[in-house]
């Protein structure tokens, strides 16, 4: 019989209470971990999806906002720009590409993104990476107004787009790029890695795009299917959960389309898409050649006479983003630190109450020669062991949590995998709990001396 | 033959808070042991007589050296255990004394071996006087004192009845040969027959050269037992030898 086992058989001989109470610890610091790895997640996964976008233009108004709906598929366009301000976008000086963003079309509950591919090749991390790669085949095609022209000799050649593509990529693509064709007239669609992973989509399966977001699926454009001709491979962004087409595949799908029908046939459709120009778009990101000029290209845009634009420098409304959801943050870390404060109050409680029922075995290790100094060491060991177990389990808690709250989180807003969970400052903050597990056994400890000191070798009930 | 205790105007102001030693006084009356002369020789049996509430558990407290007296000396194996720091007195006391309760001798939580085994969990001085294992020797010591260690040995502290308990007890005070066994009231649980045999049992294990035994108890009828009888007469501790 020594120490330890002295310890270890007392605590087992109370080993509901201490069961209870290493639960009721561990799930509070696993809540409080997950509560700091979601918020740390989400600032990750906002931040990656915008590196390298030097400013977000849109129609006007909240820069917040603009930012919500174009990056993070939360909220909806509030109005779209004509072509012309695109164009005029273009001709800015310092510019170095303008992509244009469509938006308000889904995919069950996933949105759809119009776009061009250019998207792929110039967003880019602060390293100068490439944000995007392909799991598995290549970027739709760019549907310019002058690959949109019938051509019939073309159109027989068509072959399926998903096994076409598996091999040599390049060049077929260049030859059938904005292929269209009668019996398969399908547009490439290029998925996100939560898309690709949800609705099991392969290469060359084709899909089909409601109107409008959410899950409601009245609305469908039909008779304009698309098929998937890339997969992305995952990047930790929003991105992640969109389906990403030209914004000319929008534009046909709409065409024709009126109160949820689609009047006119297939031929009329490209017909008239290769007629006109394009669309509308929701928003544009702008990538300028120097960052140093960033300022003024954003008020040249803000005063641009013929539309009214919003340029939107993203990380300035991220912080906005940030301070105002800030409060809210602190309130869920503030409460999650309260859950831990109880969990430790319990155990404090339970320790003083286990005082009284051990005045016996207090009282004989006294008399076979334990000091005082050495039971109130027993009893902090016990809370030693009860907070390191505590913490153990609340990291195995974190682990699970996180893939839980991430599966359900991402497959919306797309949030960072694993990254943001269990940092070395979490380390930190559970070396705090313990301290203060051993904190709140002081005033038991405390008892314990006393009573000790008190009753001394003689057995008091 | 050496004495094991000797005590020389020995006074203890109960609820003397100015010395934290003394214990919570709140509430209590303040009164005073005073021993002007008390001595135990090695392998003695001596009973101390007296009523409950007399001031014998302060008395066994001081002689274990949980409390400290405020006046005199209290020699244990010629050490003074009023000089002793606390932790000193705590590290005396497991060296030297063994230590058998009216009841509930036992750790609930141990099992009947672990209990005896306790008796040199704190003490590596009576640790290193038993020759072989522990183990050995507790079984020994149980098989002694009539509860076998092949049957008891892993019984768990609550399963043994009230007699049984006691002798575990009694087997943990002696495990590792202590020079002082203290006795606190150990046969009021039992009925005279059963007492009888559990002092003849202790002493028939005992080591009588060296061993001292010291009972505290109200029961007169054990008296014939022991070499000597000695009343605790109210606060003030006197005595002759019978």
């Amino acid at each position: 019989m020594n120490f330890a086992s002295l310890t270890w058989r007392s605590m087992k001989s109370r080993g509901t209470s201490f069961l209870l109470i290493v639960l009721s610890l561990s799930l509070s610091i696993a809540l409080y971990l997950s509560v700091l790895g979601v918020q740390r997640a989400t600032k990750m996964s906002f931040e990656n999806a915008m590196t390298g976008v030097d400013l977000l233009v849109a129609p006007r108004g909240n820069d917040m906002q603009i930012l919500l709906y174009s990056f993070f598929n939360i909220g909806e366009p509030t109005g779209t720009m004509p072509w012309s301000s695109v164009e005029a976008l273009r001709a800015l000086p310092n510019m170095r590409a303008v992509i244009p963003l469509s938006l308000g079309d889904s995919v069950g509950n996933f949105r759809v993104m119009g776009t061009d591919a250019r998207l792929f090749e110039l967003l880019q991390t602060s390293q100068g990476k490439r944000i995007f790669s392909f799991k598995d085949g290549m970027p739709f095609a760019n549907l310019d107004a002058a690959d949109l022209e019938y051509d019939d000799n073309h159109g027989n050649d068509h072959k399926s787009h998903g096994e076409h593509h598996t091999d040599d990529h390049g060049e077929d693509h260049d030859e059938n790029h904005g292929e269209i064709h009668d019996e398969a007239p399908a547009f490439d669609v290029v998925i996100g890695a939560k898309v690709a992973e949800a609705m099991e989509l392969k290469l060359g399966q084709s899909l089909v795009v409601a109107h409008g977001f959410g899950g409601v699926h009245n609305h469908d454009h039909e008779q304009m299917p698309f098929s998937v001709s890339g997969i992305l491979d995952p990047t930790g962004t929003p991105f992640d959960s969109l389906i990403l087409v030209h914004h000319r595949a929008i534009d046909a799908i709409h065409i024709g389309y009126q109160n949820g029908r689609q009047l006119l046939d297939h031929d009329t459709v490209l017909g008239l898409l290769a007629e006109r120009g394009p669309a509308p778009v929701s928003a544009a990101i702008v990538l300028a050649d120097s960052k140093l000029g960033l300022v003024g290209l954003q008020r040249a845009i803000n005063a641009y006479e013929l539309e009214p634009l919003t340029a939107v420098l993203p990380g300035v409304a991220l912080a906005k983003i940030w301070q105002l959801i800030g409060a809210a943050e602190k309130g869920f870390q503030i409460i999650s630190l309260l859950v831990i404060i109880v969990a430790l109050v319990a155990l404090m409680a339970m320790t003083l109450t286990s005082l009284d029922s051990r005045r016996r075995e207090l009282a004989i290790l006294r008399s076979v020669g334990a000091s005082p100094s050495k039971l109130v060491l027993m009893l902090l060991s016990e809370s030693l062991i009860i907070a390191l177990t505590a913490c153990a389990v609340s990291i195995v808690m974190t682990v699970i949590g996180s893939y839980v709250i991430l599966n359900y989180a991402s497959g919306t807003y797309g949030l960072a995998a694993q990254g943001g969970f269990l940092w070395v400052g979490d380390l930190m903050f559970m070396l705090y709990v313990i301290l203060a597990a051993l904190v709140v056994t002081l005033w038991p400890a405390i008892q314990l001396y006393r009573r000790t000191i008190h009753d001394g070798i003689t057995i008091r009930h | 033959m050496h004495e094991i205790i000797s005590i020389k105007n020995m006074r203890f102001d109960y609820g003397a808070n100015k010395d934290p030693e003394g214990g919570l006084s709140i509430g209590r009356p303040h009164f005073t042991i005073s021993i002007p002369e008390f001595h135990i020789s090695a392998g003695e049996r001596v009973m101390l007589l007296g009523k409950s509430g007399s001031g014998k558990s302060t008395f066994l407290n001081l002689i274990s050296g949980v409390l400290r007296a405020h006046e005199g000396s209290i020699n244990l194996l010629g050490q003074d255990l009023t000089c002793l720091s606390a932790a000193q007195g705590d590290k005396c006391r497991g060296d030297h004394i063994g230590l058998i309760y009216q009841t509930l001798n036992l750790v609930p939580w141990l099992t009947a071996y672990e209990n005896i085994a306790l008796g040199v969990a704190f003490s590596q001085t009576r640790k290193l006087r038993i020759t072989g294992s522990i183990e050995e020797a507790a079984a020994y010591l149980m098989d002694c004192l009539g509860v076998p260690f092949d049957v008891f040995a892993n019984a768990r502290a609550e399963s043994l009845s009230v007699g049984q308990q006691q002798r575990i007890g009694a087997a943990r005070a002696l495990l590792g040969a202590p020079e002082l066994i203290i006795a606190d009231e150990p046969t009021s649980a039992l009925d005279q027959a059963n007492a009888e045999k559990f002092l003849d049992l202790v002493f028939d294990t005992m080591d009588d050269t060296s061993q001292s035994f010291l009972m505290v108890s109200h029961d007169e009828r054990l008296a014939a037992r022991f070499s000597r009888v000695v009343q605790f007469e109210g606060l003030v501790l006197g005595g002759t030898p019978l």
